[in-house]
């Protein structure tokens, strides 16, 4: 598979050639107000290697009042109706290698946690291309060369594209990408293309690393660690960062009555309301503020590894920017870090 | 029986494990003042022929409109063509669940979960010690043993609630004590009772049971979990001999909603039968 450029002129060229058969979904840009992802149609501008979405991926793959089925109740007509899961195939274009990691996370819970796969991921996931931007402008809050390999990371992506200035790097990864990229409009690599796409790689591999025991953070942290009840001391429970964090999606299910037609649908919830866990008969096996916190951090750190052999943060930073009392898991896990094995 | 463990799992993937069958609620049966046993039969009769389940494993019983809940299935799979469950009033879904009528329609996935390992129990002696609503999870598999009773030694059952109008199955008493010993015990009990006044925890320090070629199953609330397991192990019980089902808040059933983890286990598709020797590795937080 060789490696393309493109005129940024052109750009507007291959998003609408990609339309024709794909729903094509980028950011619009950041600066505008809050963004999330659009379905362009191949009209809009956009500018693909924007800043980090404000909104993680899984705004597409696990929307957040996403209809599971309609039960219509008339007397004697009872049924239930499926929605439609033969979706068009989509690309995902201008996310980033930590977003993109965050779908690999997603892939082991949808698909394979337990013997069941989710249905309505899979549809949407067996028909998503991922364009993938690679970082030349990391935001304060990023962390992911601490967290992981993200030459390991890209290969989750099937086209890596690298903003040039004038013109983008553009790397098929898989066959699917690959037949993303039609058209006379891209050309060969020039080696001053590929000598400026390595060094906005090697200037993303370069980026300060904080102390962090990589996978072995599963087997030092500790249960009665008294950083739990610190962090839950300023901690207001209010869930922002599980809601803007890229590989939380946990969910809650819910009936809704229109009429004659129950409409059952899932939407986000979070290990971090007291409600989460709560069963009918009053017991609550979380019912201390200190224990959502930790269940936040173990679940991606240490149950995540132990379970899939991946760390289910990938340094985003949302969380970080987000959080109204500046709760920040960089600070915790390096805390972890300094523990002795 | 040999399960197609392969084909199973192609099964499992393909489904759609969200979607509801639809069935009706064949039978009511008001068991206390607070707790009522469900009949449901599904509509499609090819379903009702092929569906089957394992003792311990449980199922989300949907009533449209207000929502899902989870409920073990208290009946056996040796008795086919229904399935039971039986219902604690306590919120939301539950209450829509006392007010239905027989003929109402539910909706049911099921099975969902592990069961109780009771092909490794073969040839042994059980002891069922049970508490409140804890009973039902134990009535599938107590029932499945008496419904295949030569395949194990004696089975003894002791059961306690609150006062004698908290006992659950009562029509079923009789059938149980022809091939089993049942112990009964209520916390307080009334001018008619004639059985054990205690705990649960205490009756069973009276009974002592020696664990020699034994299996101990509890369920209960967690506080008489407690005590029992303390009793077991001073009668000598090993943690291995010991059998529970968890409860969790559980959404999904599927091990997708994230809401039933226990550290790495989640209790909708590690458990909810657990040997006390897993649990013991589990962070308490249960």
């Amino acid at each position: 598979m060789a490696d393309k450029v493109i005129a940024k002129t052109d750009l507007r060229k291959w998003l609408a050639g990609m339309a024709a058969d794909h729903d094509v979904i980028a950011p619009i840009g950041r600066e505008a107000g809050p963004a999330t992802w659009k379905d362009i149609n191949g009209t809009q501008d956009i500018d693909i290697t924007a800043n980090q979405m404000v909104m993680a991926a899984k705004e597409f793959l696990l929307p957040v009042h996403d209809v599971l089925f309609r039960f219509h109740t008339r007397k004697g007509e009872e049924r239930l109706e499926v929605p439609d899961l033969t979706n068009k195939s989509t690309v995902m274009i201008g996310l980033r290698l930590c977003d993109v990691r965050a779908i690999s996370v997603l892939d082991a819970v949808y698909y394979n946690q337990g013997p069941f796969r989710d249905a309505y991921y899979a549809a949407r996931r067996d028909k998503l291309a991922l364009v993938a931007a690679v970082c030349d402008d990391p935001r304060w809050s990023c962390f992911c060369t601490t967290v992981g390999d993200l030459k390991e990371w890209k290969l989750g992506a099937d086209v890596l594209i690298t903003d040039l200035g004038d013109k983008i790097y553009v790397q098929p990864v898989t066959e699917k990408g690959e037949g993303l990229l039609q058209g006379d409009f891209f050309s060969s690599p020039s080696e001053d293309d590929v000598r400026k796409k390595s060094e906005v790689w090697a200037n993303l591999l370069a980026l300060p690393k904080r102390p962090f025991a990589g996978k072995d953070i599963s087997k030092i942290v500790s249960w009665d660690d008294p950083v739990w009840e610190e962090q839950a001391r300023k901690c207001i429970g209010c869930g922002i960062c599980t809601f803007m964090c890229p590989t939380c999606s946990c969910f809650d299910i819910q009936d809704e009555t229109t009429g004659s037609v129950i409409e059952r649908y899932r939407c986000r919830d979070t290990c971090q309301f007291s409600d989460f866990t709560m069963m009918g008969a009053g017991h609550n096996p979380r019912p201390e503020k200190k224990m959502r916190v930790r269940q936040r951090v173990l679940h991606k750190f240490k149950y995540q590894v132990e379970q899939f052999d991946l760390i289910g943060c990938t340094g985003c930073g949302r969380c970080v920017e987000s959080c109204p009392v500046n709760i920040d898991i960089r600070g915790i896990v390096s805390h972890i870090a300094a523990e002795p094995l | 029986m040999s399960i197609d463990t392969e084909q199973m799992k192609i099964e499992m993937q393909t489904q759609n494990p969200y979607l509801p069958q639809l069935a009706v609620v064949e039978k009511i049966i008001k068991e206390t003042w607070d707790t009522k046993t469900f009949r449901t039969v599904f509509l499609d009769e090819g379903l009702r022929e092929t569906f089957t389940y394992e003792p311990g494993q449980f199922q989300e019983v949907s009533v449209f409109g207000a929502g899902e809940s989870t409920f073990c299935l208290a009946s056996t799979p040796t008795r086919q063509g229904y399935v039971e469950f039986s219902v604690k009033r306590v919120g939301v879904v539950t209450d829509a669940l006392h007010d239905l009528s027989e003929g109402s329609i539910v909706g049911v996935r099921a099975p969902f979960g592990n069961w109780f390992p009771y092909e490794e129990w073969k040839g042994k002696d059980l002891w069922f010690i049970g508490g409140g609503i804890g009973m039902a999870p134990m009535r599938s598999i107590l029932n499945f043993c008496l419904d295949n009773r030569s395949d194990y030694g004696e089975i003894a059952t002791i059961y306690g609630a609150r006062t004698p109008g908290d006992l659950c199955y009562k029509d079923e008493f009789d059938e149980w004590r022809k091939t089993s010993a049942l112990y009964l015990t209520v916390d307080a009990g009334d001018e008619n009772w004639l059985g054990n006044v205690g705990f649960v925890p205490a009756y069973l320090m009276d009974l002592a049971p020696k664990p020699e070629n034994v299996i101990a199953i509890t369920c209960g609330p967690p506080i008489m979990i407690k005590f029992v397991l303390q009793n077991l192990k001073e009668l000598g019980f090993q943690d291995e001999q010991i059998y529970t089902t968890l409860e969790m808040k559980m959404k999904c059933g599927v091990g997708k909603c994230g809401r039933c983890n226990i550290g790495t286990k989640f209790v909708c598709i590690d458990g909810p039968v657990f040997s006390f020797a897993e649990i013991k590795d589990l962070p308490p937080e249960f």
